[in-house]
C-alpha cells in the first residue's frame, strides 16, 4: 500500500481498496472452510456468497449513480483509463452524499453483514480476525506514527475505517443470527479495537486517541444508517434465500 | 433511502434472458427451483444468482414454443429447424449451450449447426469471462494488491 505519491495514483489505491475488502471476506471464509474439511458444497456456498455480496454492490451503486452495472463493475476492476476514473469519482460523490462515508467504507459494511463472523472468530482474537488486526494496526501504526498527518484523511485512513466496518458489521450480524450473545459482541468488539488501537511502547497515545476517535465516528455512521442496515437486511436476505437454490443437477446434463 | 434491488419471480425451472451484470451483454439463463434466481453456467462450481429487475429478466420460453414459432412462420421450416434441434442436442455441448444454439438459430432464422453452436460458446465464453472478472475482484487483495 502507498499513500506517499508514489507511481501509483490515489485512485488506483483507493480502488484496490474497495475491492480487497469483499476479496478478503471471501478469501477467509474459503479458508476457514477449507480448515475445518467441510464438504466442497460448503466451499462453493461461500464462493456464491462472495459473489452475490458483489454483485449486489454493484448493481445498489449503479442504481444509486444511474449509471450501467458494467459501467461500475469496470471502475472496480480498473480506474487507470481517464474515463473510468471520472466515473469513480461521480460515483464516489454519490455515495458520499447518500450515506456520508465513501463507497470503500460502504461496501465493507455490507460485506460484513453478509459474512458469517463464525468464519471470522477462531478463539479470542485468533483465526482470519488476527490477520485482519494485524492489517489494521499496520495501517494505525502508519497514521499514528510523526509523520502520519498527510495521511490520516488519505486512502490508507479509508482503509482502516472500510476494515474497522467490516468487522463491526460482521459482529453485528452475528448477534441479529444468534451466533453470538450480545455480551460476546461486546468483548470481541472491544477486543478487536483495543488490538488494533493500543499503543505500542511509549508510542503517540494522543494521536492513537484521536485517530481512534474519528476512525469509530466513521464506522458508526455506516453501521447504524437505517439505509446500509436495510440493504444489509436486503443482502441477508438473498444469501439464505439463495444458500440452496438450485436448478436440479439432471437438467444441466 | 436507498433504492430497492427488487427481485422478480419467474416460472420455477423456465428459461429467461437477463443482462450479465460485468458485461452488460443479454444471456440465456435457467431459472432455479425458487423462480428468484438463475444459473448460467453448465459446471459443477455455478452459482445461483438472483434475479434482479435492473437485469432485465424476461421469460424466454422454451425450444418446443421456438419450434412452434418457427413452424407457424413456415411448415417445412418447423421441421428443419426440429432436425436441427436433434443435431444440436446429439452433440457433446452442455445442456445450456445446446439450449443457446437453437435459440441462436431460431432468434437468426439460420439453419446453420456450427453457427450456432460457435454462438453458444461465445455466450458462455462471455459469461466466463465476466465470472472470471468477478472472482479477480474478489481474490485481489488475497494478492496483495490493496
Amino acid at each position: 500500500m502507498n499513500d506517499k505519491g508514489g507511481s501509483m495514483s490515489a485512485d488506483v489505491v483507493q480502488v484496490g481498496i474497495s475491492t480487497g475488502i469483499l476479496a478478503r471476506f471471501a478469501e477467509l471464509l474459503d479458508k476457514h472452510l477449507a480448515a475445518q474439511r467441510v464438504d466442497r458444497a460448503d466451499v462453493l456456498r461461500a464462493r456464491a456468497a462472495g459473489r452475490i455480496a458483489l454483485e449486489h454492490a454493484v448493481l445498489q451503486t449503479a442504481l444509486e449513480v444511474n449509471q450501467p452495472p458494467e459501467a461500475v463493475a469496470a471502475t472496480l476492476e480498473q480506474a487507470s483509463v481517464e474515463h473510468q476514473s471520472m466515473l469513480v469519482e461521480q460515483g464516489r460523490a454519490a455515495i458520499h452524499r447518500l450515506y456520508g462515508v465513501s463507497p470503500d467504507i460502504l461496501v465493507g459494511a455490507l460485506a460484513g453483514r453478509a459474512s458469517d463472523v463464525s468464519g471470522l472468530v477462531v478463539g479470542p482474537l485468533g483465526g482470519p480476525l488476527s490477520t485482519l488486526v494485524l492489517g489494521a494496526r499496520l495501517m494505525v501504526d502508519q497514521l499514528a506514527s510523526p509523520g502520519g498527518g498527510s495521511a490520516r484523511n488519505g486512502p490508507v485512513k479509508v482503509a482502516l475505517v472500510a476494515r474497522m466496518a467490516f468487522v463491526h458489521a460482521a459482529i453485528d450480524a452475528g448477534v441479529a443470527r444468534g451466533k453470538l450473545a450480545p455480551a460476546q459482541a461486546d468483548s470481541l468488539r472491544d477486543s478487536f479495537d483495543a488490538a488494533v488501537f493500543s499503543p505500542g511502547a511509549g508510542s503517540g497515545h494522543q494521536r492513537r486517541g484521536a485517530l481512534y476517535s474519528s476512525t469509530m465516528a466513521e464506522v458508526r455512521t455506516v453501521t447504524q444508517s437505517k439505509t446500509v442496515q436495510a440493504i444489509g437486511a436486503q443482502v441477508d436476505a438473498e444469501l439464505a434465500s439463495y444458500a440452496q437454490d438450485r436448478v436440479s443437477y439432471e437438467r444441466m446434463r | 433511502m436507498a433504492k430497492h434491488l427488487d427481485i422478480v419471480e419467474l416460472a420455477p425451472e423456465s428459461l429467461a434472458e437477463v443482462n450479465d451484470t460485468f458485461s452488460g451483454q443479454r444471456k440465456l439463463v435457467l431459472v432455479t427451483d425458487s423462480g428468484k434466481g438463475y444459473v448460467d453456467l453448465s459446471d459443477d462450481e455455478a452459482s445461483v444468482f438472483p434475479l434482479y429487475a435492473v437485469l432485465d429478466p424476461v421469460a424466454a420460453g422454451d425450444p418446443q414454443f421456438w419450434l412452434i414459432e418457427a413452424a407457424a412462420a413456415d411448415e417445412a421450416d418447423g421441421v428443419r429447424f426440429e432436425q436441427l434441434a436433434q443435431r444440436i442436442l446429439a452433440s457433446s455441448e452442455d445442456y445450456l449451450t445446446c439450449l443457446r444454439a437453437l435459440r441462436w438459430a431460431t432468434v437468426h432464422r439460420s439453419l446453420n449447426e456450427q453457427a450456432a453452436l460457435e454462438a453458444a460458446r461465445e455466450q458462455a465464453e462471455l459469461i466466463r469471462r465476466s465470472r472470471a472478472r468477478m472472482d479477480g475482484v474478489l481474490g485481489r487483495i488475497a494478492k496483495g494488491v490493496a
